[in-house]
């Protein structure tokens, strides 16, 4: 389908067609509650949080008397107020809410201040004694493996013999592949309140893609049982993944405060402290090694993944799993080992963000591919072609590339659409004229595997209420951060209830109406909870149908748009309309038919042995490819993005229109990763480049004029929900085809750009360019 | 003189009393609970704050997008506000709104009421706008969701749902209006003890309350501003407060843009925005320089005056306006005096205007160089502040460089005249190898230091560099010229 085609008027919002947002109405008119307009109790406190200006250190002083005596001030909070447990790591033990003893990272919490206003809080702030022996932080990969330093196992991934092969082998590489870290710039920065309630419980209204986590985190801090903490939670301005872990903290931390104060209290953290505390994407330095043939297929790879986790673990031992599942991309190779190491440093923890490893990982090899490419003087597209999986090949770890066909499919149809081979010439032409800007071209294909690495997270859970007038309220497991998961599950729900999307109504997801959920992450909240939704939507359904045949003898109800119609020559019979849905819905309740139900849902059939490197992590893959034009000035180093080609494998879109957004806001994020996004620390450890004025998220100039987004026909995915195929991360990656556009244009000046690492800014371009001078 | 601020809310007369320091976004989530406008940054660079002010200039009611975390509420006065509550009539949405929705293009929804006003400010100036100012006036509004495709689609949608150009305007813009007309504008001063804020309507009026409050302008205490845009940051981000600002966005006649006799005269008040489209016809390469700064919610309250006064090494204005040695005229209570640009900075910071001075006027040369350009170099192409810039203006007869002028911005502690370039470039051939000898000079001229932005040895690269830029810009318009004739 061609994004002019997707312009449907959408029925009854069924599966397939693109409604409108079911929250639309509410952002454009800007009443769209956000933590922060939360209307305020009169007896609101406002929550500083001070954190360590020092990278790592023994706290030796730290006094807090001058502050609580200041005006306004209700209450100043360090680690000895904690009456549970100072512990809020989520897969390790190894993460305090509140510094204790010792500071880790340059941005951790080390005391609250609660006071009547922001001002008085921060005046506060100003008088807290706050000494630090300081020790030498440790900042880099190199130096955390040179100390053996690791938040987690280091881990390992093997098939076949590299070394028998590299020992003889036509053609070999090593070499060192980097890519720096990412800052999310969710534009909603991280922000809680907390609610102190009148049994000693305690709600919490946390921006956090994960509510589970929230209550878990905030019961443990507060040494209450997770009962008596309810987390609710309605949307997110933005999370991408900036909220599935760093949003703890802050819950913990307001929480902490409405309970020794018994006043509500809210944190709402400036764009400054966000981006100076919480923690980003990975930053990877790995090294590899390869041999090939004379044709470019690759005979053994070998890379050692090393990122850069900071203090404490979070989810980089996952993130690091996820990169090494993905190490191959979409590439058969026979003999491969993958290690991952995640190194332990003095700088906020990283954590998950869009791809979650998965882009670190695809990045080395696709590198590879480049270099590979370049040496041979071979076409970089046909040497992915080369070395692409077929059907029935294995992915290292053991499981069979379901569909592994499509990434074929695709590239041979992308190869077209994008005109590769015209603009291949045409290119060179324009090369060949100008000695002032090079043209690049780059092609990044992906394979992106969908459930969570971790089994057990696989879960969703559901709750639907029908009322007796036939409208029906919806609480699903997953979070809304603008993904539209909302949407889709109103769509679900509308579908297999058989009624039109207005009636849907997508409530907060709260702890008391789902529990136990997993955070909204992997991609996977739409497929989860989709699944759950449509599991309680169903055996609500069941009922029905049974009081239909009841009440209609020998009538099969079909259920669509409201309505219920029977089945008359093998066809629905729309001109009849048995019984609308709200009079079958009233007759139910006086037959004592339960209209509620609670659904849930189990990935089945995953599972990996992580000390093994073996296993079948995911249900299914995603498959698609980007191809992307860049302009490079040689003179200033600065890249213009000229064209996007891409072509999207989304099995049965739930909603088209969605998923094209979902596809154009990740590969733009994928941009900006790729050229301008550069995080900038000093040498102690805190980062620099801490507001918009120096950290540059793409804006409405950087999207290219042509810029194609097409989703490819005739893929399927039988297990999916509504056979649909989760959307989120895997788009991200295609933004890694402007930086092979970039290293392209760049080789066209006689050497290949080996040490241009991610992000691919003017300066390290033009470094670049001057090194190809000198040499 | 008054203490309370006067004005109209989405058509609705307020009348308010706040601080000096109190910004548009602080008066509406706090005092009204007004909470559709958001903090995205609270320093003016994501556009999530952005409303919609009506002013009278000239005689009739001017929209613009400004950003609500640099705005002061003393601004207010006599002005229209208008946030995304005042959009919608009940549950009937504007077609702003309704175009937004039917595009697809809010995802989570933080960014939409920001991006919905800079394209009503948009609409309400520019009936038929084109892809181009379309890009104009969104390039401040982040959106970290959509990737900006489908709002880029908005145009497409809102043309399917309107049919008069008026249905743009809210139903009380025309009552609004007419009041504003009727506006009768006196001076405001407010002041708690610590922070003082004054609004003169004239310079006359400037003058006299400076006469009479020494002991608020003395020393460091006083600030002029405009918009604010970067004093606000300062007083918000940096805890840099002042005992008196003086507003001086009322004065009338600070805000004339005139052209006599080869001079190009733009007032102390004249914000960026206008300067691109008034100084077009007269000096489009300065209105060019001017459209690559910033974002329209920055442009349209910031000024020439405040580029220049504010003093980074890296403003954008000042190289051109050094290349053609522009002239400042400043104002005070001592009478006025006249600086050329070349000699207004000392020292990083360090200008030549007492701090009870404000600039009046900057005139500009016009029309005695044959070839003028500029260039900027920043990571991000729109809305980021440069690592390198320079600008030059070059006099060329048959081929041969009579008069040359070179300036750059980002290589030392204030922006540098280049004398020795300038004088090796007049009386050489333009030609490529003038331009590549030239490097060797600039770079004596000037020891560019590292910072967050850029490293020592990549701004040297790009000084020098950017003299071939200039000398391609000059060969691709001589190309362009031969293809018009």
């Amino acid at each position: 389908m061609k994004n002019e085609q997707i312009r449907q008027n959408n029925q009854w919002g069924q599966a397939g067609t693109s409604p409108l947002h079911v929250s639309g109405r509410d952002h454009v008119m800007g009443r769209s509650q956000f933590i922060d307009d939360i209307p305020k109790p009169g007896n609101l406190l406002y929550v500083k949080v001070m954190v360590s200006p020092f990278a790592n250190g023994r706290i030796v002083k730290l006094d807090t008397q001058k502050a609580s005596e200041m005006p306004g001030v209700a209450a100043v909070l360090t680690a000895e107020d904690i009456p549970g447990e100072n512990q809020i790591g989520g897969i390790i033990k190894d993460e305090v809410c509140l510094a204790q003893g010792h500071v880790q990272f340059v941005g951790e919490p080390v005391a609250v201040i609660a006071a009547e206003s922001i001002r008085e809080a921060e005046a506060a702030m100003e008088q807290i004694l706050f000494e630090v022996e300081e020790e030498t932080p440790v900042l880099t990969v190199r130096e955390a493996i040179k100390r053996d330093q690791y938040v987690g196992p280091v881990r390992k991934i093997e098939r076949g013999d590299v070394e028998s092969v590299f020992a003889d082998c036509p053609c070999y590489m090593e070499g060192v592949i980097r890519n720096d870290g990412q800052e999310h710039f969710y534009l909603e920065t991280q922000s809680a309140l907390a609610v102190p309630e009148d049994n000693g419980g305690i709600t919490l209204y946390s921006s956090s893609q994960n509510p589970n986590e929230i209550q878990k985190m905030a019961s443990g801090v507060l040494g209450l049982p997770q009962n008596m903490v309810t987390v609710d939670i309605k949307r997110l301005g933005g999370g991408f993944g900036g909220k599935e872990s760093q949003a703890t903290s802050w819950a913990c931390l307001a929480a902490l405060t409405a309970y020794h104060t018994g006043q509500p209290a809210l944190i709402r953290l400036t764009r400054d402290e966000d981006m100076l505390s919480t923690g980003k994407r990975h930053a990877f330095e790995s090294d590899y090694r390869v041999a090939f043939d004379k044709e470019g297929k690759i005979l053994a790879y070998s890379v050692e993944l090393n990122s850069n986790c900071g203090a404490v673990a979070d989810v980089s031992t996952s993130v690091l799993e996820r990169a090494m599942l993905h190490a191959e991309n979409s590439y058969h190779i026979e003999n491969i080992k993958i290690i991952g190491r995640p190194c332990k440093t003095n700088l906020h923890p990283a954590t998950a963000f869009r791809g979650f490893g998965g882009p670190q990982g695809i990045f080395a090899i696709e590198s590879v591919i480049e270099r590979i490419a370049y040496t041979l003087g071979l076409d970089p597209y046909d040497v992915r072609m080369k070395n692409m999986y077929h059907k029935g090949d294995l992915a290292p770890y053991g499981q069979e590339i379901h569909h592994g066909e499509d990434i074929g499919r695709i590239l041979e149809k992308l190869r077209a659409d994008s005109r590769w081979d015209e603009r291949k010439k045409e290119i060179a032409a324009f090369n060949q004229k100008n000695r002032f800007a090079k043209k690049g071209l780059g092609i990044t294909p992906v394979k992106f595997g969908i459930s969570f690495t971790a089994a057990h997270l696989n879960q969703g859970s559901a709750l639907i209420q029908v009322y007796t007038d036939g409208s029906v309220s919806v609480t699903h497991g997953a979070i809304e951060m603008g993904q539209e998961v909302n949407t889709k599950i109103a769509q679900i729900a509308a579908t297999t209830l058989g009624v039109p999307i207005g009636t849907i109504r997508i409530e907060s997801n709260n702890t008391k109406r789902v529990a136990n959920t997993s955070a909204t992450a992997a991609s996977s909240g739409c497929d989860l909870n989709g699944h759950a939704v449509e599991n309680a939507a169903l055996k609500i359904l069941g009922r029905l149908k049974e009081l239909v045949s009841k009440l209609y003898p020998g009538e099969d109800g079909v259920f669509e748009n409201g309505y219920v119609y029977g089945v008359h020559e093998g066809k629905t019979d729309y001109e009849n309309p048995l019984i609308s849905f709200k009079e079958l819905v009233q007759k139910a309740y006086f037959e004592r038919i339960d209209l509620c139900d609670h659904g849930y849902y189990a990935t089945p059939g995953i599972y990996f042995d992580r000390d093994k490197g073996e296993g079948h992590p995911f249900l299914y893959y995603v498959f698609g490819a980007a191809v992307t034009e860049v302009t490079v000035d040689l003179l200033t180093g600065r890249t213009t993005l000229d064209s996007a080609h891409i072509l999207h494998d989304c099995a049965s879109s739930i909603n088209p229109m969605v998923d094209i957004g979902q596809i154009q806001g990740a590969f733009i994020q994928g941009v900006g990763w790729v050229t301008t996004e550069e995080l900038v620390y000093q040498d102690k450890g805190r980062l620099l480049s801490s507001s918009p004025a120096t950290y540059k998220i793409p804006t409405i100039g950087d999207i290219p004029e042509e810029f194609h987004i097409e989703l490819m026909e005739g893929c399927m995915n039988e297990l999916g929900i509504k056979r649909s195929k989760a959307i989120g991360e895997p788009p991200f990656i295609y933004g890694e085809s402007v930086f092979f556009a970039i290293t392209n244009a760049l080789s066209s000046l006689g050497i290949y750009p080996d040490e241009l690492s991610i992000p691919a800014t003017p300066e390290k371009i033009w470094r670049v360019i001057k090194r190809n001078k000198e040499q | 003189m008054k203490k309370t601020i006067r004005f109209f809310l989405n058509g609705k007369l307020k009348e308010i009393s706040v601080n000096g320091e109190t910004t548009v976004l602080e008066l509406l989530r706090s005092r009204f609970q007004l909470n559709g406008i958001k903090e995205g940054c609270g320093e003016g660079d994501c556009g999530a704050c952005t409303v919609v002010i009506g002013e009278v200039r000239e005689g009739k009611v001017h929209y613009k997008s400004v950003a609500g975390c640099l705005y002061l509420a003393a601004k207010l006065e006599g002005k229209h506000l208008i946030t995304i509550e005042g959009l919608a009539q009940k549950e009937k949405l504007h077609p702003i709104q309704e175009a937004v929705l039917n595009a697809h293009a809010t995802q989570c929804g933080f960014c939409t009421p920001g991006v919905i006003l800079s394209i009503l400010a948009l609409y309400l100036e520019r009936p038929n706008p084109g892809r181009e100012e379309f890009r104009r006036y969104l390039e401040g509004n982040l959106c970290r969701c959509t990737g900006y495709a489908s709002i880029r689609k908005v145009p497409e949608y809102l043309k399917d749902l309107i049919i008069d150009s008026e249905e743009i305007r809210p139903s009380y813009l025309e009552e609004t209006e007419e009041k504003q007309l009727a506006f009768v504008h006196e001076d405001i001063f407010i002041d708690d003890g610590a922070h003082a804020y004054y609004s003169p309507v004239s310079e006359d009026h400037l003058e006299a309350f400076i006469r009479d409050h020494e002991e608020l302008v003395s020393g460091q205490n006083l600030r002029f501003l405009n918009g604010g845009s970067d004093v606000v940051v300062g007083i918000k981000k940096r805890n840099q407060h002042y005992r008196l600002l003086v507003d001086i966005s009322r004065i009338s006649s600070l805000q004339n843009i005139s052209y006599r006799d080869n001079q190009l005269t733009i007032g102390g008040g004249v914000t960026l925005s206008d300067i691109i489209d008034r100084v077009n016809p007269f000096f489009p390469q300065f209105s060019d320089v001017v459209s690559g700064m910033c974002s329209e919610q920055v442009r349209s309250s910031a000024t020439l005056a405040g580029n220049l006064v504010n003093a980074s090494p890296v403003a954008d204005t000042v190289p051109l306006l050094m290349a053609v040695n522009a002239v400042v005229h400043l104002n005070g209570c001592n009478g006025t005096r006249n600086v050329p640009v070349r000699e207004f900075y000392h020292g990083y910071k360090q200008t030549e205007n007492k701090s009870d001075e404000w600039v009046a006027s900057i005139s500009i040369p016009v029309g005695e160089y044959d070839f003028i350009h500029f260039e900027k170099v920043s990571k991000r192409k729109e809305v980021d502040i440069s690592a390198v810039n320079s600008a030059i203006a070059l006099q060329i007869s048959e081929g041969m460089i009579k008069k040359a002028s070179i300036a750059c911005g980002g290589v030392g502690p204030t922006t540098l005249y280049m004398p020795k370039t300038s004088h090796y470039l007049e009386g050489k051939p333009m030609t490529e190898e003038t331009f590549l000898g030239a490097y060797d000079i600039i770079s004596g001229e000037a020891s560019p230091i590292g910072d967050v932005r850029g490293s020592a040895d990549y701004r040297e690269a790009v000084m020098e560099n950017l003299l071939m830029k200039h000398y391609l810009a000059y060969e691709s318009s001589q190309e362009a010229e031969c293809h018009e004739e």
